[in-house]
């Protein structure tokens, strides 16, 4: 799978990514936003995977417990995590645009 | 209780514990990378690319002097014939090209460094509320669920299952019975 800023041909960004560890690092002079993409990625898949796995829960747990435990502790993360998904765009393209001006190319 | 209800509703809560925890591991996971980069970015801003476009400067203007020097020297050995120093004003020009870009760059580091520390405080801001939420709600959220997988486990040694009878309770049935606040579910402690 390809993901927006993600070049697999790299294969120490590859193994970075399998480790789950920051990919962000200088090259040449100049810096990468590759892994705020893949941060970004990786946050957005947490929760639609949490989102998957409940609505499968919801089957076999369906009572008043339930939906107040989501009501309470599921669906208030989304938007948690939009706003930290928003935050995350911007600083990919900030650190872009830092790039552009600060490196030597 | 049903013995298949009753094995469903543990399922489910331990599913629940499962995929809350995953789901705090990958987002921690997340954040720590982005955290780990924006502070990289800081300290390239503040040491690497000032030392960087600093050198370059002086490297550059020294760069132009020689390309200025060659002009001279060019004409001093032709002299008093005139001599052609079209391709020697080229390099210079050149030379000037890439001084003024060395200038640019580091004037826009000298931008970009407290910009960015500003940025960072923001982006922080934005990761606070889900920082919390790892941090503190789900760790409640888990105990919440430990409490009601006790109490289901209460109930099934208080009542044996029997074939057939009791209907079908769940999890959130069995908290409902030890709830003293009336909403439902376990409270988290």
């Amino acid at each position: 799978m390809e993901r927006a800023g993600f070049r697999p041909h790299d294969p120490s960004r590859v193994r970075a990514v399998c480790l789950g560890v920051s990919i962000f690092r200088l090259h040449d002079d100049s810096i990468e936003p590759v892994s705020a993409n893949v941060s970004k990625a990786n946050l957005h898949d947490a929760y639609k995977q949490l989102r998957q796995r409940f609505s499968v829960i919801k089957q076999t747990w369906e009572d008043e417990a339930a939906r107040r435990f989501e009501r309470e502790v599921i669906d208030p993360i989304e938007s948690k995590v939009l706003t930290a998904i928003k935050g995350m765009e911007h600083v990919a393209e900030l650190m872009a645009q830092v790039r552009r001006d600060c490196s030597d190319d | 209780m049903s013995e298949s209800a009753r094995i469903h509703s543990f399922r489910a809560l331990t599913d629940a514990k499962a995929a809350l925890i995953k789901f705090a591991d990958e987002a921690s996971a997340a954040l720590a990378s982005m955290d780990a980069d924006v502070q990289r970015v800081s300290g390239w801003l503040a040491s690497d690319r000032p030392a960087f476009w600093k050198a370059e400067v002086r490297r550059r203007e020294d760069a132009v002097n020689k390309a200025r020097g060659e002009i001279e020297r060019k004409r001093l050995v032709r002299a008093p014939e005139p001599a052609s120093v079209v391709e020697e004003r080229k390099a210079w020009e050149r030379a000037k090209e890439r001084l003024a870009q060395a200038q640019h760059r580091a004037e826009a580091v000298r931008r970009w460094a407290p910009r960015w520390e500003r940025e960072a405080m923001m982006y922080k801001g934005s990761c606070q509320a889900l920082s919390e939420t790892i941090h503190r709600d789900i760790p409640l959220a888990l105990a919440r669920l430990e409490k009601m997988l006790a109490a289901l486990e209460a109930y099934s040694r208080l009542a044996p299952p029997t074939d057939g009878g009791g209907g079908v309770e769940t999890a959130g049935g069995v908290g409902r019975e030890g709830d003293a606040d009336g909403k439902g579910g376990v409270s988290p402690p």
